[in-house]
């Protein structure tokens, strides 16, 4: 990060991006820390926590398919605007008329979906602006708004304690339309756009067999790491006992360890491999996941185990993009978004399963177990495809985009 | 578009005895001038007697002559020089052992147009001058002593002494330059000026030419004068693209099942997929010869990259006459109705699928495939080819045990160079230099050469199994009989030589490494001493020092401020 970089490119826009993307993390996953509030005065099932705070990871996983070909069609800034206002008016609905039962949770949820959809607007309106050699770079600094999830954590359930959920939403709209004037005044469209992806070109990548697996592969990191933070709040308060304001930190730790340590395993994925890196992390999370999967007697034994999970998933995340950029060199724009949407999946699923599992057997566990079988699922699958790939894929080239 | 020039020249004996000076131009055929361009040359003998007229023809001659004699693959500067040591080394020989013919030498300035290009080679002080536009430029410089008196002594020239130097330069053609190729009794004479304006008034170069030898000894020269003209009429393309036009033309064929028919070849079975390419057993029906069909996957169709990659390695393939390869099938213009091409079959299996059946390799084996291995790559890199993925899976060991080496998919020569291909190899085998970016050279096939011989022992890499898109940190290899104590010293130095981490320290040339596979026991090389850490990452060390001086700091510290209450 010199001088050069910062003459490079468009840093207002740099910068704007980065503070919508956060923003937008930050109210995608809030319903995760709120839950444990809402569950309260909704009445809901476990299996209903479960699909709420699983509901906005799909909607954001599929979604960001859609803001894909909106940012291709009406230059990213335009759709960048749209999506805001969307989730802008959502909140604004949900905290004018209020939330009165589920149905309307998983609606907000829907919506909620755009804000995750960020990432496929943030990174292409910051890093058009920037040559090759630093697109790197400036896709780490859009891309660090993945913190944007621990904001939530830390400050929802004490909002939530003070004025009541239901007004959480209208707080949130307060730093989110702040982004959004910001995105309005700063960011600017690169001057020059590549040509728009066709459904050709979706379809065309997706014959490929390696593109399938970057998928399974990454909705298993993403999945667990997305997915955990969204349920962990409502796990700590139900298995522990911990009171909502509590369990949002102890879930802000979790969060916290697995985005911070996503670019670390990127190095190291380029240091000594990423296929290498992604197998010990498999099994590393696979290990954690299984543990915690019997429980505790005390909660910070939980959390020193959720965070180990944690940071084994999150260097995967590094680890499988440090990967793809490189294998899909031409393809890149489509993997980017096929493999996200992957992501979200996972993460949908393992939300999901989790209340399925405390609803139908009364423990979390066998969600646990079942997730820590799909890691070594894809340690498996990852083992039969290594010689292939460690032989067919031709060595490192110039240094790619890594996000 | 082809190359068009058109050329004069005109000589003059001045008031000399005899003329020492020889010139000589080559204009081939059209698909000859694309592949290795026009040659013209200029010579001005000295020595007495015979012997400079002697020198001077002959090392024209021989120019003019082994030139289109080199391998394509070759790029001009390098095959000039091949054939002008030669040239030099005949001429000492002659000038050693027959009296009349001793202090034999001879200036040499040549000229070779080709595609969009020119190269010149000089040694000497003939002069080659070039006009474009109002620019009249000398391209050459003389290579005289710089004294009074002695501006006529040659300091270089060939036939003078055993090393042979030679300047050579190269640049971009423009319709209409003129060039011209002067010895001095015509430079000398006339001055840059009077050339200048010769050139301009005479269009046709013969005539140029004539005019430039006639003034010159109108103003009194007295040496043997002679002058080459030639004019660009027409550029060529880039020459290989004609070649290279076929691949845009023809499509792929598509997937082929055993008993499918394409041209004249019936498919009986798929011998080997990659991302990239496939290859088929085939039969040709006519002949009923079983040979290779080598094409691109279906899915590469819309990539003209790979397309063109494919015809350029067919290009390649068809240079490389050894028998150390698989040899191109020659195919009749415009045969083929699909992008592929026919290369001899040979029953037998690749070493990596020896290995993977279990094959147990003996150190005599591997010293048996060394020896092959590195003949056949000896063969290549005279061909001035960098095969860049050496690898167990592209050695094929055929059943009577004739190894030969597959795959020129990537291989690299001053033709094919492409820089958008990168770094193309597999990363095991990939040394450590071209992951800091260095281009592929003798050296790193040779470190592919030691990994794969290394491998075939072992089973493992002298670094440890490298990652695609990995950046590794080189230590020392781990010597190979850590993982077989049965390796004997000698083969396990060679394999250290091979695969040491800095190219400085392998062997210099693949016949280099041959020789020591050869002498093996009798005649063991030096082993290397390991590498000090101070040497291989000397950051690490002064950053260890630093924290060490820090932490230690910082417990003096401590004990003072304890020690003082």
């Amino acid at each position: 990060m010199n001088k050069e970089f910062w003459k490079a490119g468009h840093p207002p826009t740099l910068f704007a991006a980065f503070f919508y993307f956060d923003l937008a993390f930050m109210v995608w996953v809030m319903l995760g820390p709120l839950g444990v509030q809402i569950a309260q005065d909704l009445q809901l099932t476990p299996a209903q926590k479960g699909l709420m705070v699983a509901t906005p990871i799909l909607a954001g996983a599929l979604l960001r398919i859609v803001m894909g070909v909106l940012v291709d069609h009406l230059k990213p800034k335009l759709a960048g605007t749209i999506g805001q206002v969307i989730v802008l008016a959502a909140l604004g609905f949900a905290w004018y008329f209020g939330v009165h039962s589920y149905e309307q949770v998983l609606l907000l949820g829907g919506f909620l979906g755009f804000a995750g959809a960020a990432f496929a607007v943030a990174l292409p309106l910051a890093s058009r602006w920037y040559p090759p050699e630093h697109q790197g770079t400036a896709l780490g600094i859009a891309g660090a708004g993945n913190s944007g999830t621990v904001l939530a954590a830390l400050f929802a359930p004490t909002l939530a304690m003070w004025y009541g959920w239901q007004n959480v939403f209208g707080l949130a709209m307060i730093p989110l339309g702040l982004a959004f004037v910001v995105y309005l005044v700063f960011a600017k469209d690169a001057p020059e756009c590549p040509p728009a992806k066709s459904l050709h070109q979706y379809l065309a990548v997706l014959k490929d067999k390696d593109a399938w697996w970057f998928m399974f592969f990454y909705s298993v990191t993403f999945g667990g790491f997305v997915g955990l933070a969204s349920s962990l709040t409502i796990y700590f308060n139900t298995q522990y006992g911990l009171s909502p304001v509590i369990a949002g930190y102890f879930t802000a730790a979790c969060v916290f360890a697995g985005s911070l340590v996503r670019p670390i395993g990127g190095t190291v994925a380029d240091r000594i491999g990423g296929i290498r890196t992604l197998l010990v992390m498999y099994t590393l999370a696979a290990i954690f996941l299984f543990i915690v999967s019997f429980g505790f007697s005390q909660a910070w034994m939980a959390l020193t185990v959720f965070v180990a999970a944690m940071l084994a998933l999150g260097m995967g995340n590094g680890a499988v993009f440090q990967l793809v950029p490189q294998r899909f060199r031409k393809e890149i724009g489509v993997m980017t978004g096929l493999v996200g949407m992957a992501g979200g999946v996972g993460g949908f699923y393992l939300a999901s399963s989790l209340g399925y599992a405390k609803q139908l057997t009364g423990s979390y566990q066998i969600g646990f177990i079942i997730f820590a079988g799909l890691a070594v699922l894809a340690l498996v699958g990852l083992s039969s495809v290594k010689t292939r790939w460690r032989t067919t894929w031709g060595a490192a080239h110039l240094t790619a985009a890594k996000i | 578009m082809n190359l068009q020039i058109t050329v004069g020249q005109a000589t003059h004996i001045g008031s000399r005895e005899q003329n020492e000076d020889y010139a000589g131009a080559v204009t081939p055929e059209p698909a000859l001038t694309q592949m290795k361009g026009a040659l013209l040359a200029v010579a001005d003998g000295v020595g007495g007697g015979e012997a400079g007229r002697e020198a001077a023809e002959f090392t024209v001659r021989g120019v003019l002559s082994d030139y289109y004699a080199t391998p394509d693959t070759w790029e001009v500067p390098y095959a000039l020089d091949k054939i002008l040591i030669a040239i030099n080394r005949w001429l000492l020989a002659q000038a050693n052992s027959r009296r009349e013919f001793s202090g034999m030498a001879t200036t040499l300035s040549a000229l070779i147009l080709r595609g969009s290009r020119y190269y010149t080679a000089h040694v000497g002080d003939s002069r080659i001058y070039r006009l474009r536009g109002e620019q009249f430029t000398q391209l050459s410089t003389d290579h005289v002593w710089d004294r009074p008196g002695m501006q006529h002594v040659l300091k270089r020239a060939v036939g003078l002494d055993d090393f042979l130097s030679v300047d050579y330069a190269d640049g971009e053609l423009v319709v209409g330059d003129v060039f011209c190729l002067l010895t001095d009794g015509v430079w000398e004479p006339l001055g840059e000026k009077a050339m200048h304006e010769l050139l301009h008034l005479h269009r046709d170069p013969q005539r140029a030419a004539e005019a430039l030898v006639e003034n010159a000894i109108k103003r009194g020269g007295q040496d043997n004068a002679t002058a080459l003209v030639t004019r660009v009429e027409q550029l060529g393309e880039e020459s290989l693209n004609d070649f290279l036009a076929e691949g845009k033309i023809l499509p792929l064929p598509p997937r082929l099942k055993p008993g499918d028919r394409i041209d004249d070849f019936e498919v009986l079975e798929c011998l080997h997929e990659s991302r990239a390419s496939r290859l088929y057993k085939v039969r040709q029906v006519e002949t009923q010869q079983v040979l290779v069909l080598k094409t691109l996957q279906p899915l590469l169709a819309e990539d003209a990259a790979s397309c063109a990659g494919l015809l350029m390695e067919e290009w390649l393939a068809k240079r490389v006459l050894a028998h150390y390869f698989p040899q191109v099938v020659p195919q009749v213009a415009g045969a083929r109705s699909a992008l592929y091409y026919v290369m001899s079959y040979h029953e037998g299996a690749t070493l990596q699928q020896r290995l993977d059946q279990g094959q147990h390799f003996s150190v005599a084996d591997v010293a048996q495939i060394g020896i092959r291995l590195a003949k056949g790559l000896s063969a290549l890199h005279r061909l001035h080819v960098i095969h860049r993925d050496i690898k167990p899976a592209n050695l094929h060991s055929d059943i009577e045990g004739k190894l030969r080496i597959l795959d020129l998919g990537v291989a690299m020569n001053p033709w094919t160079e492409d820089s958008a291909r990168g770094n193309a190899g597999t990363p095991s085998f990939i040394a450590p230099e071209l992951f800091a970016g260095a281009a592929a050279t003798v050296q790193s096939d040779l470190y592919a050469a030691g990994v794969t011989l290394y491998h075939l022992l072992t089973r493992k890499y002298p670094y440890g199994e490298i990652e695609p898109f990995q950046h590794p940190r080189f230590g020392d290899p781990v010597p190979p009989t850590r993982y077989r104590p049965d390796i004997p010293q000698w083969l396990e130095t060679i394999l250290l030589k091979a695969v040491a981490r800095d190219p400085q320290n392998r062997f210099e040339t693949t016949e280099e490494m041959l020789l020591a596979l050869e002498h093996g026991e009798m005649q063991p090389l030096a082993a290397l001493p390991p590498t000090p850490l101070m040497a291989r990452n000397p950051l690490a060390v002064w950053q260890t020092l630093a924290l060490a001086s820090f932490l230690l700091n910082l417990i003096l510290l401590y004990l003072l401020l304890a020690g003082g209450k």
